[in-house]
């Protein structure tokens, strides 16, 4: 009986593509497992070592090849019911500003979904867009709206 | 001349006196009933309870009828009098009221007008000088806050301006030098966006 549960997901691990990228990689892990019937070869130990270290990430403890395909559901459930929140910088973001902000989010909910897009028309700050709304935070919108309230704008 | 003749012409002569005496009785008699009917008003009474009951019946009959309709002439005579003087009387009441109603209606607008007038007039002028004050203590806030809206461009707004300027005539636009105005703006959002993205479970 499999104990595995998905609490949070790996920082590093971001947006769909990502989530996809990850279960097309479990599915065929667990076809070539039970195809070359290696399954008897892997130990608890192995198992883990065996994945690359984002697929490790999922888990504390040494895992069998049953919360892997725990982990594969799971992943397929988060794809369907997560939400999915889209961040608009002025620019593609590096790793440590992508961390960064997927960190806040996940803080708020450890299962959401973040994709990444640029504008550089937005001059700075972001735009966020849920499932149910849009959060225009950006400078462009600032300097837009407040053109006859400078001292606001200048609050930023 | 014989006795026999002479016998008859007496009797004759009786016999005419006796008729002269008898008519004369007649008509003495005759004054005498008229001397006391005359004397006596019972007297005619007594003959007229001679009518028949019938005759008396009908004569009421009329005379009744006719006192009704004189006693309903009269009554509806002196009743439409009395209705019309009553209606003019209310006539002119009603038109007093109504006449009292107005002026005092007038007297309460044109009292309600000067009143909001003045009021107006006083909001007016409090406004004028709330307005004035406001303008100068607001001069005054914008004079004193220059220096620090000026520094606050310096700090903020001029930097990011000044490094997407700079950094999009090279071709890229540095995020890091964002960040506090990116997390600030999330922060203040944070409510917002937690109700949008908290509440799923997988």
């Amino acid at each position: 009986m499999s104990k595995f549960s998905l609490k949070i997901i790996p920082n590093e691990i971001s947006g769909t593509a990502q989530i996809y990228l990850i279960i097309s990689f479990l599915d065929k892990f667990l076809k070539d497992a039970k195809s070359s019937e290696r399954i008897k070869d892997y130990g608890n130990n192995t198992i883990k070592d065996s994945m690359p270290e984002l697929v490790q990430s999922f888990f504390d403890e040494n895992i069998s090849l049953e919360d892997i395909a725990d982990l594969k559901t799971n992943l397929e459930n988060v794809i369907n019911r997560s939400p999915v929140i889209t961040i608009t910088l002025s620019d593609i973001p590096d790793r440590s500003m992508k961390l960064k902000l997927v960190s806040w989010l996940r803080n708020i909910n450890p299962i959401c979904l973040i994709e990444f897009l640029s504008d550089p028309t937005i001059i700075g700050g972001l735009i966020i867009r849920s499932d149910r709304r849009r959060y225009d935070l950006s400078l462009r919108n600032k300097l837009e709206n407040n053109k006859y309230n400078q001292g606001v704008l200048l609050d930023v | 001349m014989n006795l026999s003749q002479i016998t008859m012409d007496s009797l004759i002569n009786w016999i005419v006196v006796f008729i002269i005496v008898i008519f004369l009785l007649i008509v003495i008699f005759s004054i005498l009933l008229k001397i006391d009917q005359n004397k006596d008003p019972e007297a005619s009474k007594k003959l007229k309870t001679n009518i028949s009951p019938e005759e008396i019946e009908k004569a009421s009959t009329i005379a009744l009828k006719e006192l009704v309709v004189k006693i309903n002439d009269e009554y509806e005579t002196k009743y439409i009098a009395h209705l019309k003087m009553g209606l003019s009387k209310v006539d002119a009441t009603f038109q007093k009221n109504i006449t009292d109603s107005l002026n005092e209606f007038n007297s309460s607008l044109t009292n309600f007008r000067n009143e909001s007038q003045k009021k107006i007039d006083e909001a007016n002028q409090k406004m004028m000088s709330l307005t004035q004050e406001s303008d100068k203590m607001f001069n005054q806030v914008l004079v004193s806050r220059k220096n620090e809206i000026i520094s606050k461009v310096d700090a903020n707004l001029s930097k990011i301006l000044v490094s997407y300027l700079n950094n999009s005539l090279e071709g890229s636009i540095d995020l890091n030098d964002q960040q506090d105005l990116i997390f600030n703006n999330l922060e203040k959002n944070k409510l917002q966006i937690i109700e949008d993205i908290k509440n799923v479970k997988i």
